[in-house]
Formats: structure tokens, sequence, C-alpha cells
């Protein structure tokens, strides 16, 4: 239901000078960030965390959310202009941007590029304010149970996009989950792996244990990635942004990829590199000259770069409605809300109406501006590539660190940061995807919490748990999820086999 | 440098060990008498262990059996011992500079942590290690000065 007093509190705290300061600057650090190799949203988000700690929260939410847009954009300026991904995102993007790059159509890449990204980011944005309303509603009703079966279903399928081995996914988001019981047990007031230290009694901080498993397991990661000098013709960089008679040919794969983006978005795990693949692919699927992709084709920039833009309002929907975020970065978001005491969920669309406002009007703006400083900024954007890796890494640490103590004025904060980045990088060396274990970090508490009142409702019987409606509507969508393709392709192949 | 295979291998290892170490410390959790009337302190924990244990000995498996999981057979772990120096050397630098914190405070770990994972990664340009002075003090002065920060 519209609400008039609380979208007019959004629009005077969104206009406020300080607001408007961080959007503008948000952008800027997160094209800068998306620009570096090896820096994505994750971390962009991880080193601004601390700065937003004194902050009201609609100029932090506004930094955060502007930051998260601009870095997977900023991503595709160093696909395009050096072949060198600045974000896992702009992977599907290099191939093609680079190729027009090459050519002499540098222009029309990068404009396609921010386009997309700009349309991929409002239309996703426009989808977070129709269903986020709707999709609270229908969580209001939710109980035990159902936040369960959205714990199960936001795993489930995190563990099964998330690294080739399924059981290594799975035993990682079991340990993300682990790490969730230490402290006091919320439940029962029981004592878990405190250690004999108080700072242990709250448990293990979300904000150091995320900021350690992105920003310094990279800077270690990042270290051993030896890049050469980065050269690339800088007089090339001249944004041709493509007419209204040029959208008009491309509209039907802009949609596409925006509904794709967005769609990937909402599903938990690692959202936005995914949804540039699929839309990829999608269109090469679909192009009468399927040949021409990889070579050098418009739309094999556009199609991924409007998808990974997408997919921001797409992480946003499960995250503010129900507390579970659908990309790494969207966890790191949370953390946002816990610095104001603030929790994701219904009751904050019931009780804090203009702070959700302020997010779609924000989403919105942020788009915009990126529009604009996107087509100004892009010569020095691309110059950044050539920063060396063996600056940015060690202010990266320093930064990571400076953040953490800012934040918590504990050095017990830090050495959890720096112990979580250290592992980061340990199952990352081998071969470990991060996003179960972050997502199970995340869902942990909201796990537990649903699984023990569930079971303590249903007198200890499991099959209740599926005696809801909802709950059984999620594992219904797990299942199709998990196994409707399968069961599709062994049908159609079925018919067509019967046909012959 | 070290195969995938037998790093993971070890890692699963250590996992299983101290999966079992931890299990016996959650064996010791005590449900307080106002507790949760079904299911004791402990149980989560436990079971999670379990799942965890139970995962990592599939996956041992199928290293053993297989020698992949998901298809990492071939990898190594460094490509060469150039990068196992680089990565270990600022592993070593980052918590080498926690520890000169804890004794010396933010300015010497700053001071320390820097230049070292510089080096670490091979930086042999005095002009990198000044800009990268330059970029440490103003986040110093941006933290203290900027947000109030009071480092230890």
């Amino acid at each position: 239901m519209f609400d008039a007093a609380a979208f007019d509190l959004a629009t005077q705290l969104l206009f406020q000078p300080i607001t408007l300061v961080m959007l503008v600057v948000g952008v800027i650090i997160g094209i800068v960030i998306g620009v570096l190799p090896g820096l994505g949203p994750p971390v962009a988000l991880s080193l601004a965390l601390p700065f937003t700690f004194d902050m009201p929260f609609v100029p932090s939410i506004v930094l955060l959310l502007s930051i998260y847009s601009a870095s997977i954009y900023g991503g595709s300026i160093s696909a395009i202009v050096a072949k060198i991904p600045g974000t896992g995102a702009a992977v599907a993007t290099a191939q093609d941007g680079n190729a027009m790059f090459r050519a002499g159509r540098g222009g029309e890449a990068l404009g396609l590029s921010l386009t997309g990204s700009v349309i991929g980011g409002l239309f996703s944005a426009f989808m977070l304010a129709v269903f986020a309303p709707l999709l609270a509603k229908l969580a209001a009703q939710f109980g035990p149970r159902e936040y369960l079966a959205v714990c199960v279903f936001g795993l489930a399928v995190v563990v099964r996009v998330a690294g080739a081995s399924l059981w290594k996914g799975l035993a990682m988001a079991g340990l993300g989950l682990w790490l969730t019981t230490w402290g006091i047990d919320p439940l029962s007031g029981g004592e878990r792996y405190t250690f004999g230290t108080y700072q242990f009694y709250s448990g293990i901080k979300l904000i150091p244990f995320l900021i350690g498993i992105f920003a310094v397991s990279e800077v270690f990661i990042g270290a051993e990635r030896a890049l050469t000098k980065i050269e690339f013709d800088a007089s090339s960089l001249k944004i041709t942004i493509p007419g209204v008679k040029r959208l008009k040919e491309l509209k039907g794969a802009i949609m596409r990829s925006s509904l794709v983006g967005t769609i990937i978005g909402i599903i938990p795990g690692e959202g936005a590199a995914v949804a540039a693949y699929y839309a990829y692919a999608e269109e090469k699927r679909r192009s009468d000259t399927p040949e021409e992709f990889g070579k050098g084709a418009p739309i094999g920039v556009l199609a991924p770069e409007t998808a990974n833009n997408a997919t921001v309002g797409g992480a946003l929907l499960p995250t503010m409605t129900l507390g579970v975020p659908g990309t790494p970065a969207a966890a790191i978001l949370l953390g946002a809300f816990a610095i104001n005491n603030l929790t994701p969920g219904p009751r904050l669309f019931e009780e804090r109406g203009e702070i959700m406002y302020a997010i779609y009007i924000g989403l919105f703006l942020i788009n915009i501006v990126m529009m604009v400083i996107g087509y100004f900024a892009i010569r020095f954007a691309a110059q950044i590539i050539r920063v060396p890796q063996n600056i940015v890494l060690p202010l990266v640490f320093l930064l990571s660190v400076a953040g953490i103590y800012s934040t918590f004025s504990s050095l017990f904060a830090v050495g959890i940061m720096i112990a979580a980045g250290v592992f980061g990088y340990i199952i990352r060396k081998l071969g470990f995807s991060v996003a179960p274990l972050v997502i199970g970090f995340v869902l942990g508490v909201i796990f537990e919490d649903g699984f023990r009142q569930s079971i303590t409702t249903s007198q200890g019987s499991i099959l209740e748990f599926f005696n809801t409606p909802i709950g059984l509507s999620i594992y219904g969508l797990l299942f199709l999820t998990l196994f409707g393709a399968p069961i599709w392709r062994r049908i159609t192949s079925m018919m067509r086999r019967g046909a012959s | 440098m070290i195969s995938q295979r037998r790093a993971n291998l070890v890692f699963a290892l250590i996992l299983l060990v101290l999966s079992g170490w931890m299990a016996v410390i959650a064996w010791g959790f005590e449900t307080p008498a106002l507790g949760d009337a079904t299911l004791p302190t402990k149980f989560f924990p436990l079971v999670l262990l379990g799942f965890i244990a139970f995962c990592t000995v599939i996956y041992a498996r199928e290293y053993i059996v297989y020698g992949h999981s998901g298809g990492d057979g071939d990898e190594v772990l460094y490509q060469n011992a150039k990068q196992a120096k680089t990565g270990l050397l600022t592993l070593a630098a980052v918590i080498v500079s926690y520890g000169l914190w804890q004794q010396f405070g933010f300015l010497i770990a700053g001071l320390f942590a820097t230049p070292a994972i510089a080096f670490a990664m091979g930086t042999r340009r005095p002009s990198h290690y000044i800009i990268i002075f330059i970029g440490a003090g103003l986040t110093y002065l941006v933290f203290t000065y900027g947000l109030g920060t009071q480092f230890s």
C-alpha cells in the first residue's frame, strides 16, 4: 500500500545535501574500485562499510548502494579497454568488448556497457519497488517454519551454483552455519564456544567476518597475481551513447537481459557473474549470427552488462523483505542495517516505510547519476587500470584494519577479521567457493531459530515442518530450481524420441 | 607446486580433526534450566559438525578414488615457487603486523604492514613505496581526524 507520508519523508531524506554527496561519492568510488582488477562489489562494500558507522541510515545505504551498482558497471571498463575484467560480473563482457575496442569501436562498446548497466539498474529498481511491498506482505505471515524453508532454499541454491564440487560447497555452508553457533545461545542462554572470553559472548561479528573473507583474502590472492604492465590506446576512450533508434533495435535484448538479471539476483548465489553469463548465452542462442559472438558483437557487451546491473534490485528483494541476501554483496548490505539496529523484514516496511522508499528512489537516482558520471569520467576511470596492484593491495589491507578498528574500537575484532581473511585465503586456494560459507554465516541464526522453534511447536515431528502452504510452496520451488531443468530435458527428449 | 588433491586431502584431515575436537567441546555445553524445552543447546552445533564431517569425508573420498572433486585434478595450489613465496610472505606480513599492533600500536603496525606487503609482492621501485606511505598517512589522517578514531 502506498504511504504518501513515508514517501514524502523519504524524498526529504534523499535530497539532503549529505545524501546527495554520498550518492556522487559512492558512484565515483564504485567505478574506481570496479575498474581495479580483482576488487569487486563485496570488497568495495567491505571497505566502505566502516565509514557509515556514524552516518544516519539513509545517506549510508545510499553510499553503499551507489558503490554496489557502480562497481558492477566499473568492472566492464577494464574488461573492454584491457580485456581484464575488473569484476567477475564483467568476464562475459571482456571478449566482445575488447574485440570492439581493438577494432576501433571502443566508444560504441563503452556506450553500450554504460547504457545497458543503467537500463538494467533502472529496470531492477522498478521491479524492486513493485514487488518488495508484495513480498513483504507475504513475509508478514511467515513463522519459524517458513523462515526455515527460506533458509533451506537459499543455502541449497547457493551450494548448487557455487563451485564445481557439491560436497565442498555443502561443507562450507555447514561451516558457515556452525560458526553462528558461537556465543550465548539466544534461545536458552547457554554458553557455546566462548573459550573463556567475554569477547565471544555475542558470537563472531558479521562485519569483521565478511571484510576478512572478502577484502583481506583478496589481498593475499591479489598479491600472488603477477600482473604485467597494462597498455591500451587511450585515444579510443570516447564514449558513444546509443541513440533512440539503436536502442529500439536492441530493446528485445535489453528487456530479456534485464529480466534475467533481476530474477537471478533474487535467487541466492553469485548473482552478477551468473546473470551476465546467462544473458550472454541466451542472446547468443537467439542470434541469427552466433558466430560473431566473441569477435566483437555489440549485443555481447550489452546483454551481460544489462543483466549484471539488474541483479542489484533483484538481490535487494529477498534481502529487504526476508533478511536473506541474494548475493554476497547484499550480505554486506545487511551489515549496514545491523549497524543502525535495523532488522530487514516485513516489520521494517510497516514501521520505517520511509527507508524502503528511500532505497527505491535512491536506486533510480544512483543509476541516473551513474549515467552522467560514467559518461564524463570514462577517460579518468580507464587510467585507473594502470595503477599497479602492489600499491592498491597494501592500502586495501590498511583500510580494512583501520575501518574495523574504527567501527568496533576493538583489536579483537581486527583479529577476527584477519583470521577470517587467512581462512578465506586458504579455502579459495583450495578451490572452495566463499559464497556458501558467507550465506551460511548470514542465515545461520535465522536457520537455527527457525529449526528449533519449528521443532518445539511441532512437538518433535519433522513432518510438521512441511505442513504449511507457504513453506511447502518454497520447498516445491526449491525442487523445481534444482531438478526442474533436468526433468524438463528428460521429458522433451522422451517426447522427441516418441515422435520419431 | 602441491597438487589440489594433496592439499585438499590434508585440509580434509584437519577439518575432520577440528570437527571432532569441537564436537567434544560441544558435548559439554549445558542447557540452563529455563532453556529451550525440546532441544538442548549442544544439539545444533553437534548436528552441524556431523554434517561438516560427513561432507568432508565424501569430498575426501572423491579425491582418493577419482583424484579430483569438481574437476580440479590437474590443478595445483601454486603455479610456481615465486607465487607461493609471494602469497605466504604477504600472509606473514599481515600476521606480524597484527602482533606489532598488539605490542606497539597501530602506527608501527601500519608503517610495517603496508611496505611489507608491497615488498612481499616484489615491489622494487622506490616511487611505489613513497606512494604507499603517502596513502597510509592519508588513511591515518582520515580515520584519526575525519572519523575521530582513537587508535591504540
